[in-house]
C-alpha cells in the first residue's frame, strides 16, 4: 500500500452509467502549449539526443531498411558467383564470409532489430500512450545497433569478416581451426545485438504491462501488442542461452578453458544446444510480430474484426512456449538417441496445431469481409501461401528420416527462406506499405507498389522454389562452386534470376519511400485504410491531445469521432502536470489509471554511450585490453549519467487527470515501471543462470568418472558454507539497509550509507573464498572442463559483484546528494531486488559445486 | 498497484502458462532423463519387466497429466471460484477461456512428446543405425 492509494478516487456509479467524457470542453487556453513544450525534439545536429519513441523508432526501421540491403547485396554476389559452374569470380575465402555476414546480419541485425522497431515506433500509439516508460534504454539500443551493426559489416572490407557460418559450430571456429579475429569480430559483434535487443524488450514488456490507455483490459488488447509481448518474452529466455555460448567461445579461444574442447573434457555438442536453444525461438521471435502484423493488416483490408481473437492470441503464446521444445531439430544429425528426438518430433508436431489455428483465423476473416486488393492486402496473401509451403517443407524435415536425407543441402536452404522471407519479411514489406501513411505526408505508391509486389514475390519463387530440386539433387549448402558434370547448372542459373528480380523489386521500393518521404507525424496523410486500432488517431510528438479511453478491440470502429474527441482534450491528462513529459500509467490487467509518470527526455547520455560501448567491443576483439576497458567505464558513467536526474521524487502534490481521477506523479514500489524493468532483467539473468546450470550437467554427463577429473579433491565444505554465510549476510546488510531507509527517512543516512559500503565487501569477499578454496585444491581452469565450470561460476558472481558495487556506489551517491529517502527509493529498491537475486543465485551454485560431486561419490 | 491487485495479477499469469509449465517441465524431465540413462548405460534395466526409461516417461506423462487437467478443471470452474473473481469481469473471463484451451494444447503436446517412448528404442542413435547394430 502506498500513499497513493488512499488518495487516488474511483469514478462514481454515475459516472460510469451516463456517457460522460473524463474531461470538460473547452480546455483552457495555455493547457496545449504547456503540454506541447516539453516534447518539443531537439533542433539540428541536438537531433541525436532525441530519445522519442518515434524518433528512435522511425531511425531504427531506417538501419534495419540499410542492413537488409546491404545484407541482401551478399547475398546477390553469392547468386552471381553460383549461376554457373566452376566460377572464378569469387573465391573461398570471401565466399565463406559472404555466407556467414548474410546469414548473421539478416538473422540478428535486420530481423529481430526491424520488428523491434516497429515495436518502438508503433506500440505507443496502438497502446495509446504518449511514450513507453523507457526511452532513453531504447535510444541507446539503437546506437549501439546502429555502430555496432554498420563495423560489423565493415569489416568485410578489410578481410576479417566471420567465416564460420551464422552458426559458428565448435570446433571449426575455436582458435586452432579459426585462429584469425575473424571469429572474435562475430562473438563480440553479437553482443551488441544480445543487449540491444533485451534493452528493447525490457521496455516493450513493461510498456505492455503499464502503458496501455485506460479501459484496454487485456481482453481489448490489439493483437500486435500481443505478439510483441511474446516476441520480447521470449527474447528474455531465448538469447541468455546465446550469451552464454559467445561468452564460452570467446573465453575458450582467449583463454583457453576448455568448454568445448573434447580432449579437455569439452564437447562441441554443447554449443549446438546453447546456439540453438536460443536459435530456434530465435525463428520464432520474428516470425510472431509477424503474425501480429498479419493480424493488424488483415481486419484492417477485409474491413472486419478479426475472427478469433482469443484463438489467436492463445496460439501466439502457445507458439511462444512450445517453440523452446524444438531446439534438437536442427541437431537430428548428431547422433543423439532416437528417442531424444522422438521427444523433439512430438514437440514440433504440436507447434504446428498452434500455427494452424492462426492460419484458419486469417483464412476465415478474409472470408467473412471483402479484402481490398491493396498492396499490404497483397503481400499478406502472398505471406500466407508461401509461409505456408515453407511450413509443409518444415513437417518434412522435422521427420527425422528424411532429415538425415536432405540435411546439410540446399533442400534445407529452400524450406527455411521460405519460412523466413515468407513469414517474416513479406510482413514487414507489407507493414511498411501499411503504417508509412502514420510517419508521411504522402503514402507509397499503390501502382509501384504492386510491380515491387510482383518482382519480389514472383523472384522469391523463382530463386527458391528450384533449390528444393538442387538439394535432392545432393547440391550441398556453402559451396563456393560446383562441377558443370553434376548437372546443378540450369537450376542454380533460374535461382539467381530470381535473386535478381528480388533486389529489382527492393531498389523499387527504396526509390518509392525516398521519393515519397516527407516526415510528418501531426500533418500525416491519415487513416487511409479505415482501420479501426489507435495508431490512426491524429497524433503529434506527444503523441494524442488527450489520451483516450477504450471500449473496444476496433475503438476508432466503435466510436468514429474518437479521434477528434481525444485531440479537443475530452479524455485523460489532456495537459502537463508537473511541465515535464508524461505518460500515464495503469494496471496491467484492467487498465485503471494509477499514477501519472514524468518520461525522460532528450539526453545525450544514450548516444555516447552508445559510441563508448561499440569501442569497447571492438577494441576487446583486437585484445587492446586496457583500451577497451577504459571506454567500458566511460559507457558505464554516460549510463549513470542520464538515469542520475530519473528518480525524481514526487514533483508535486496528486492531481486530477480526468474522469474523477486524481493521481499522484511519483510511486515506489511495485507499481513503479522501473521496478518492472528490473525484474524482467531478473528474469534475463535467471534464464543466463539456468543455461549455466545446464551446461554443468551437460559436461558432467559426458565426462563419466571425471568430475572431478583424477588427482583434484574438492575443497573442505567449511570454504562453501563460510561463503554462504558472506553471501546471506550481504543480503542482511541490504535488508537492513531498507528498514533503515524506511524509518530514518531524509534525516540520518549514515547508518543506510554505511550498510551499503559493507554489503558489497560481503559479497566480494563470499565470491572470494569461494573462488581461494577451489584455487588452493590444485584446481586450474586450462586444465579440463571441470575446472572451467568451477572458474566460470566464481567469475559470473564476480560479474555481478561489480555490478553491485556500482549500484551501492551509484545509491550512496545519491544519498550523499539528498536524492534518496523513504518516498524517492526507486533507485535503492531496484538495487535491492538485484542484489537478493545475485545472493540467492550464488547460494545455488555453491550448493551444486559443492554437493553435487560428492553426491555422486 | 495495491497489495490485492498485484496478488490477483500474479494468481492469473500463473494460472494462465501454467499448463504450457507443465509441458516444460514434463518435456526437460523426460529429455534429461533419456539422455542420463543412455549416457550412463541404463538402457537394458528393466522394472516389473518394463523398460526404466519407458516406465519413467509413462510415469512422468501421467503425473504432468493429472497437473494439466487440475489446471483445466480449476479454468473450467469445476473446482470453485477462481481466487478473488468477479464473474461479470470481461478481462476474467478472457484470461479464464485462454487458460481452457493453452492447458488443452499442453495436454496434446505432452500426449505427443511421449508417444514416441512407446515405440522408438530409447538409445540407439544414427552412429548405431549406419552400422547396422
Amino acid at each position: 500500500m502506498t500513499v497513493a492509494d488512499d488518495q487516488r478516487h474511483k469514478p462514481t456509479a454515475e459516472q460510469k452509467r451516463k456517457r460522460t467524457y473524463p474531461n470538460t470542453v473547452p480546455r483552457p487556453e495555455d493547457e496545449l502549449p504547456k503540454l506541447r513544450e516539453p516534447w518539443v525534439p531537439p533542433q539540428g545536429w541536438r537531433i541525436f539526443s532525441a530519445v522519442n519513441n518515434t524518433y528512435v523508432g522511425l531511425a531504427y526501421i531506417a538501419v534495419g531498411l540499410i542492413i537488409f540491403v546491404l545484407a541482401g547485396v551478399l547475398a546477390v554476389l553469392m547468386r552471381t558467383q553460383l549461376a554457373v559452374p566452376e566460377n572464378t569470380l569469387i573465391g573461398h575465402t570471401l565466399y565463406n564470409q559472404l555466407f556467414t555476414m548474410h546469414g548473421t546480419m539478416m538473422m540478428f541485425l535486420f530481423a529481430v532489430p526491424i520488428v523491434e522497431a516497429f515495436g518502438i515506433l508503433l506500440l505507443p500509439n496502438i497502446l495509446g500512450t504518449r511514450e513507453l516508460p523507457f526511452p532513453r534504454l531504447s535510444a541507446y539500443a539503437l546506437w549501439i545497433y546502429t555502430f555496432g551493426g554498420l563495423a560489423f559489416f565493415f569489416s568485410l572490407f578489410f578481410g576479417i569478416a566471420p567465416d564460420g557460418g551464422w552458426f559458428m559450430y565448435t570446433p571449426l571456429t575455436d582458435s586452432r581451426f579459426s585462429p584469425g579475429v575473424n571469429a572474435d569480430i562475430w562473438l563480440l559483434g553479437i553482443g551488441f545485438i544480445e543487449i540491444a535487443a533485451i534493452a528493447g524488450a525490457v521496455e516493450i514488456i513493461v510498456g505492455f504491462a503499464k502503458t496501455r490507455a485506460p479501459g484496454m483490459s487485456i481482453d481489448k488488447i490489439p493483437i500486435f501488442a500481443w505478439a510483441m509481448l511474446i516476441f520480447a518474452l521470449m527474447i528474455v529466455f531465448a538469447f541468455p542461452a546465446l550469451i552464454l555460448g559467445t561468452v564460452l567461445l570467446e573465453i575458450e579461444r582467449a583463454f583457453g578453458w576448455p568448454f568445448f574442447m573434447a580432449e579437455k573434457g569439452g564437447d562441441p555438442l554443447l554449443w549446438q544446444h546453447l546456439f540453438w536453444f536460443f536459435g530456434h525461438p530465435e525463428v520464432y521471435i520474428i516470425f510472431i510480430p509477424a503474425a501480429g502484423i498479419v493480424s493488424m493488416i488483415i481486419p484492417a483490408m477485409a474491413q472486419t474484426p478479426l475472427v478469433g481473437h482469443r484463438l489467436v492470441i492463445l496460439a501466439l503464446i502457445a507458439m511462444g512456449v512450445l517453440s523452446f521444445g524444438l531446439w534438437v531439430h536442427h541437431m537430428y544429425a548428431t547422433g543423439l538417441p532416437q528417442l531424444s528426438l522422438g521427444f523433439f518430433s512430438g514437440a514440433s508436431m504440436s507447434v504446428a496445431i498452434a500455427s494452424g489455428i492462426q492460419v484458419f483465423a486469417w483464412i476465415a476473416t478474409i472470408a467473412s469481409g471483402r479484402l481490398r486488393a491493396t498492396t499490404p492486402a497483397l503481400f499478406v496473401v502472398a505471406f500466407l501461401i508461401v509461409f505456408t509451403i515453407g511450413g509443409v517443407t518444415g513437417v518434412m524435415v522435422a521427420s527425422v528420416p528424411f532429415d538425415w536425407q536432405v540435411h546439410d543441402t540446399y533442400f534445407v536452404v529452400a524450406h527455411f527462406h521460405y519460412v523466413l522471407v515468407g513469414g517474416m519479411v513479406l510482413p514487414v514489406l507489407a507493414a511498411i506499405y501499411y503504417w508509412y501513411p502514420t510517419v508521411s505526408r504522402k503514402p507509397l505508391s499503390e501502382r509501384v507498389g504492386k510491380w515491387v509486389f510482383w518482382l519480389f514475390v514472383i523472384g522469391l519463387n523463382v530463386a527458391f522454389f528450384p533449390m528444393h530440386i538442387t538439394g535432392l539433387m545432393g547440391m550441398p549448402r556453402r559451396v563456393y562452386t560446383y562441377l558443370a558434370v553434376m548437372e546443378w547448372d540450369l537450376l542454380n542459373m533460374i535461382s539467381t534470376i530470381g535473386a535478381y528480380m528480388m533486389a529489382t523489386a527492393i531498389a523499387l521500393l527504396i526509390f518509392d519511400i525516398l521519393r515519397n518521404f516527407q516526415f510528418s507525424f501531426s500533418e500525416n496523410v491519415g487513416n487511409i485504410w479505415n482501420a479501426g486500432t489507435l495508431e490512426w488517431m491524429r497524433t503529434y510528438t506527444y503523441g494524442t491531445r488527450s489520451i483516450p479511453e477504450v471500449d473496444s478491440r476496433y475503438p476508432l470502429w466503435s466510436r468514429p469521432k474518437l479521434s477528434d474527441e481525444t485531440d479537443e482534450g475530452r479524455y485523460y491528462l489532456p495537459g502537463t502536470l508537473t511541465g515535464k513529459r508524461e505518460a500515464l500509467i495503469t494496471g496491467p490487467i484492467d487498465a485503471r489509471p494509477v499514477y501519472v509518470m514524468v518520461v525522460p527526455g532528450p539526453h545525450w547520455g544514450p548516444f555516447l554511450a552508445g559510441i563508448a560501448t561499440t569501442l569497447f567491443f571492438y577494441l576487446l576483439t583486437f585484445k587492446l585490453i586496457m583500451p577497451a576497458i577504459f571506454f567500458g567505464i566511460v559507457a558505464l558513467g554516460f549510463v549513470l549519467w542520464w538515469i542520475w536526474d530519473l528518480d525524481h521524487g514526487p514533483l508535486r502534490d496528486p492531481a486530477h487527470v480526468g474522469g474523477g481521477y486524481v493521481l499522484p506523479v511519483y510511486m515506489s514500489g511495485s507499481a513503479n515501471h522501473s521496478w518492472w524493468g528490473t525484474v524482467s532483467l531478473i528474469l534475463v539473468a535467471g534464464a543466463f543462470f539456468a543455461c549455466l546450470v545446464f551446461s554443468y550437467f551437460f559436461l558432467w554427463l559426458v565426462n563419466p568418472n571425471a568430475w572431478p577429473p583424477a588427482g583434484i579433491s574438492l575443497p573442505s565444505l567449511v570454504w562453501p558454507a563460510a561463503a554462504a554465510a558472506l553471501y546471506l549476510a550481504s543480503s542482511g546488510a541490504i535488508h537492513l539497509g531498507s528498514r533503515t531507509l524506511r524509518l530514518a527517512g531524509n534525516s540520518n543516512q549514515w547508518h543506510l550509507r554505511l550498510l551499503l559500503v559493507l554489503a558489497p565487501v560481503l559479497f566480494i569477499a563470499a565470491v572470494g573464498v569461494q573462488g581461494w578454496a577451489e584455487w588452493q585444491t590444485g584446481l586450474r581452469p586450462t586444465d579440463h572442463s571441470y575446472g572451467a565450470m568451477v572458474y566460470l561460476f566464481a567469475a559470473v558472481q564476480g560479474f555481478y559483484a561489480c555490478l553491485l558495487l556500482v549500484m551501492a556506489g551509484f545509491t550512496v551517491a545519491r544519498s550523499l546528494a539528498g536524492k534518496l529517502n523513504s518516498v524517492r527509493r526507486v533507485t535503492f529498491d531496484n538495487t535491492m531486488l538485484l542484489w537478493h537475486y545475485a545472493a540467492v543465485q550464488g547460494l545455488v551454485a555453491l550448493v551444486i559445486l559443492s554437493l553435487f560431486p560428492r553426491g555422486l561419490g | 498497484m495495491t497489495a490485492m491487485a498485484e496478488q490477483r495479477f500474479t494468481s492469473k499469469t500463473f494460472l494462465l502458462f501454467s499448463g504450457l509449465l507443465i509441458w516444460a517441465a514434463h518435456f526437460m524431465f523426460v529429455y534429461s532423463a533419456n539422455a542420463v540413462a543412455c549416457e550412463r548405460g541404463l538402457q537394458d534395466f528393466q522394472v516389473l519387466g518394463i523398460g526404466l526409461i519407458p516406465l519413467t516417461v509413462m510415469v512422468a506423462t501421467l503425473a504432468a497429466l493429472a497437473a494439466a487437467g487440475y489446471v483445466l478443471l480449476t479454468a473450467i470452474g469445476w473446482l470453485g471460484p477462481l481466487h478473488g473473481e468477479a464473474h461479470d469481469d470481461p478481462s476474467s473471463a478472457f484470461v479464464r477461456q485462454i487458460t481452457i484451451v493453452l492447458s488443452l494444447i499442453s495436454i496434446v503436446a505432452i500426449t505427443l512428446s511421449a508417444l514416441p517412448s512407446l515405440v522408438v528404442s530409447p538409445c540407439e542413435g544414427l552412429p548405431q543405425l549406419v552400422q547396422g547394430r
